[in-house]
């Protein structure tokens, strides 16, 4: 066990300090919507520097570095450290362009994964339905081949940036006669196709972080079916895989922990800071225990995955944990805050611009989304323990 | 960079477990527990294994290995509840010899405790956890006076590191004259406590190198240690709880396939590997970043790389803020999962309770250990 870094590495972390000090002023800042542009030129730049899509060819938009999660890891060490924010992410990003890369065909890749990297494709994601949530697989929305074409009526729920998105990766039935996790199809198009409605769902925190989005008779075009045609669970599935890892992304817990301390050394009651209050202090002190944990166990499954071992149940439960421990920063964050936790959106004496309110708020929806906190707990218990599948209840 | 473990320290922790498979079954600890000071088969089979001088340099019979090696034989030890000394008599008694002894001191004793023919107990509650009952020992002269209460690895002791009022550290022989012994029952049959008076009793100063910063070494030792132990205690509570779900029929099949059964299984299992990193990472920084360096000239070159200052900080947040979470609510968890009915008690999570005597920042965990080992002998006064 040995937490430094060789030299080589410890080079590549002055490389981004220095590439910081130069382009530090660069960075946008604010709201993203609002800099949007802004946005999408420092993520070129940290594409030709090599600091956001790394490990994407060169050929599809990426800067083409051999994997090296250290090299991952330390770049996203050093962007925290030094408040930079990170290339762009999103569902495209994490989701979509790690699939195309696994399954999509070249034509595919070549025409989505650059300008989706650039932040020219915003995509949003359309699984759940209404009647499809933890079972997944049972989706209805269907598409039914017409010469060249599909034609797609349904409906998708907790569609997140589906009103800003351009394209959508969706899954729909194409198969109704076959078996309900053989019969999907994991399909590409356009949000502008005529046919397609989005409704906003206005959530707890006054926003509309999600959306219904109804399909009537849309036709879209039948090649762009990534993997083959029926087999889009599977395609899927490789793409939860990777929102479950960053939806329990340590680091961020980690940057929340300091802005928490930040919180209880700037805030006074009757004159008293909140961290020289002894019960805040002790709950403060368990959740930095918990979060020195997740860290270290991250740091113990980047280890594993070096070494080509099988982390086993450790690696299971990064995102149960992940999340939850996210939320019981801002909940803590919100009682610590007192009286001023109730406020909220732009009332006067808020703090933090509601930033812990909405995050409590929030994250009560990333416990659900990606699998929700039970289907995590079946999986680890199943695949982790070795527990049985609950028997299938029997027909009616 | 690499957090985990060598290919050594893997094979080192699996030749401890498989020894104490074979040594050291339930029916055994049951045989030992509360009724010898330790189970001397047991010690001889770890003393084989090199155990009792894992810290203890070459040079003086032991191993040389680091914290972190210590922290998998405590962890084996807890998945064991093995009833023989260890986180007084081979962690922190080496640790204030090899702190604060003399050379003579250092030969004088660590090869017998690495050879398992002397067994050191260790009394610092006072100095740990604070002083209760007005206990406090006071030296003057060569001489110890006063009391001191919850003393670790105290059954067999043959000798005893005793810390003063003002953190100087002694050694003081066992049939010393003027030494009443007192043992005190505990809730953990394998975890021998208890209390030292003296009366004029001739000690030995461990005066070379700095006694405070060694106390203070051998405190977060000994809280590491009783993590690691309790660590391992607890994944083999829940694999043990899992078993047994998975054998216990109700409804007409398994428990293990209720959901309800399943999450709680899953909690358990959730909360419980994160505390392996942490207790990792706590013996690495232990070795890696060494208190002393906190105040001491090493400290400039130190602070030069950044890793290394981070490390400090954690380090520090570890030792006040992990006692308190390392989540109680498994081991109650388990404990309810516990196989139940007559003829069934023997399977039953082991009895715990270990860290009594490490005072108040392991409180919560022991309290609730208590409980649910309180718990568990009146179900089996029951059964």
């Amino acid at each position: 066990m040995d937490l430094s870094y060789s030299p080589e590495y410890e080079a590549f972390r002055a490389e981004i300090r220095a590439f910081a000090e130069k382009h530090g002023a660069q960075a946008p800042r604010g709201g993203m919507a609002a800099t949007m542009a802004g946005a999408r030129e420092w993520q070129k730049l940290l594409i030709a520097h090599g600091y956001a899509a790394r490990t994407i060819p060169k050929e599809y938009g990426g800067y083409g570095a051999e994997p090296d999660v250290l090299k991952s890891r330390i770049i996203a060490e050093e962007f925290i450290a030094l408040g930079l924010p990170m290339g762009m992410a999103g569902q495209g990003i994490s989701m979509l362009v790690p699939t195309l890369l696994e399954l999509g065909s070249e034509e595919q890749k070549k025409k989505f994964i650059g300008p989706t990297l650039r932040g020219e494709i915003i995509w949003c994601q359309g699984y759940s339905e209404p009647g499809a949530g933890s079972d997944l697989a049972s989706l209805t929305t269907r598409a039914v081949e017409d010469g060249a074409d599909f034609v797609i009526n349904g409906q998708k729920i907790w569609t997140s940036t589906a009103a800003q998105a351009d394209m959508i990766f969706c899954l729909v039935r194409t198969e109704p006669d076959k078996p309900k996790h053989e019969g999907i199809s994991y399909l590409l198009f356009s949000m502008k196709t005529p046919g397609i409605e989005v409704r906003p769902l206005v959530t707890m925190t006054g926003r509309a972080e999600f959306n219904e989005v109804f399909f009537t008779d849309v036709r879209v075009p039948k090649k762009d079916v990534v993997g083959r045609r029926g087999q889009g669970w599977y395609v899927a599935n490789a793409t939860l895989r990777h929102e479950r890892g960053m939806l329990g992304d340590p680091n961020q817990a980690g940057t929340r922990l300091r802005a928490l301390i930040e919180l209880m050394q700037s805030e006074d009651v009757d004159g008293r800071r909140l961290m020289d209050n002894p019960v805040l202090r002790d709950r403060l002190l368990k959740l930095q225990a918990r979060v020195h944990a997740m860290e270290y166990h991250g740091l113990r499954l980047l280890t594993a995955s070096l070494k080509g071992e099988d982390p086993g149940v450790a690696r299971l439960i990064v995102k149960l944990m992940g999340c939850e421990l996210n939320h019981q920063l801002a909940a803590f964050a919100i009682d610590a805050l007192g009286e001023l936790g109730m406020l909220y959106s732009a009332s006067p004496h808020l703090r933090n611009g509601g930033n812990w309110q909405s995050s409590y708020m929030f994250d009560l929806g990333l416990i659900i989304g990606g699998g929700t906190a039970q289907i995590q707990k079946n999986i680890i218990s199943e695949r982790g323990l070795g527990m049985p599948r609950e028997p299938k209840a029997a027909k009616a | 960079m690499e957090f985990g473990l060598s290919d050594d320290q893997k094979m080192m922790q699996e030749s401890i477990e498989r020894t104490l498979e074979r040594v050291a079954p339930l029916e055994r600890v049951r045989k030992a527990a509360g009724r010898e000071p330790f189970a001397p088969d047991v010690m001889k089979a770890l003393v084989e294994l090199g155990v009792p001088g894992i810290l203890i340099e070459e040079e003086f019979g032991g191993l040389g290995l680091g914290l972190l090696d210590a922290v998998l034989a405590a962890e084996a030890l807890g998945r064991h509840v093995a009833p023989v000394p260890f986180v007084a008599s081979s962690v922190m008694a080496p640790l204030a010899l090899a702190g604060a002894g003399s050379e003579k001191q250092k030969k004088t004793y660590l090869p017998k405790l690495a050879s398992g023919e002397s067994i050191a107990g260790v009394a610092i509650s006072e100095q740990a956890a604070g002083a209760r009952e007005k206990a406090g020992i006071s030296a003057k002269g060569g001489k110890l006076s006063g009391k001191t209460l919850f003393v670790l690895d105290f059954a067999g002791a043959d000798f005893f590191i005793v810390a003063d009022k003002f953190a100087g550290l002694h050694i003081v022989d066992a049939k010393a004259k003027g030494l009443e012994k007192i043992q005190l029952t505990t809730i953990d049959a394998t975890r021998s406590l208890g209390e030292l008076a003296f009366d004029n009793v001739d000690a030995e100063p461990l005066s070379s190198g700095n006694p405070a910063a060694t106390l203070d070494h051998m405190i977060d030792a000994g809280r590491i240690m009783l993590a690691a132990d309790t660590l391992g205690a607890g994944g083999r509570m829940i694999e043990k709880a899992v078993a047994y779900a998975k054998e216990r029929q109700q409804f007409g099949r398994v428990i293990a396939s209720f959901q309800a059964v399943k999450h709680m299984c899953a909690e358990m299992v959730a909360e419980l590997e994160p505390c392996r990193a942490l207790i990792w990472y706590a013996a690495y920084a232990f070795d890696a970043f060494p208190v002393a360096a906190h105040g001491g000239a090493r400290q400039g070159a130190y602070r030069r790389r950044r890793y290394l200052r981070r490390a400090h900080r954690d380090r520090s947040a570890w030792r006040h803020g992990f006692y308190r979470s390392s989540r109680p609510a498994l081991l109650v968890q388990a404990h309810r999962l516990r196989p139940s009915g007559a003829g069934r008690t023997g399977e039953g999570p082991p009895r715990r309770g270990r860290g009594a005597g490490l005072g108040r920042k392991l409180g919560p965990l022991t309290r609730r250990c208590r409980r649910s080992v309180d718990l568990s002998r009146k179900r089996e006064r029951l059964a």
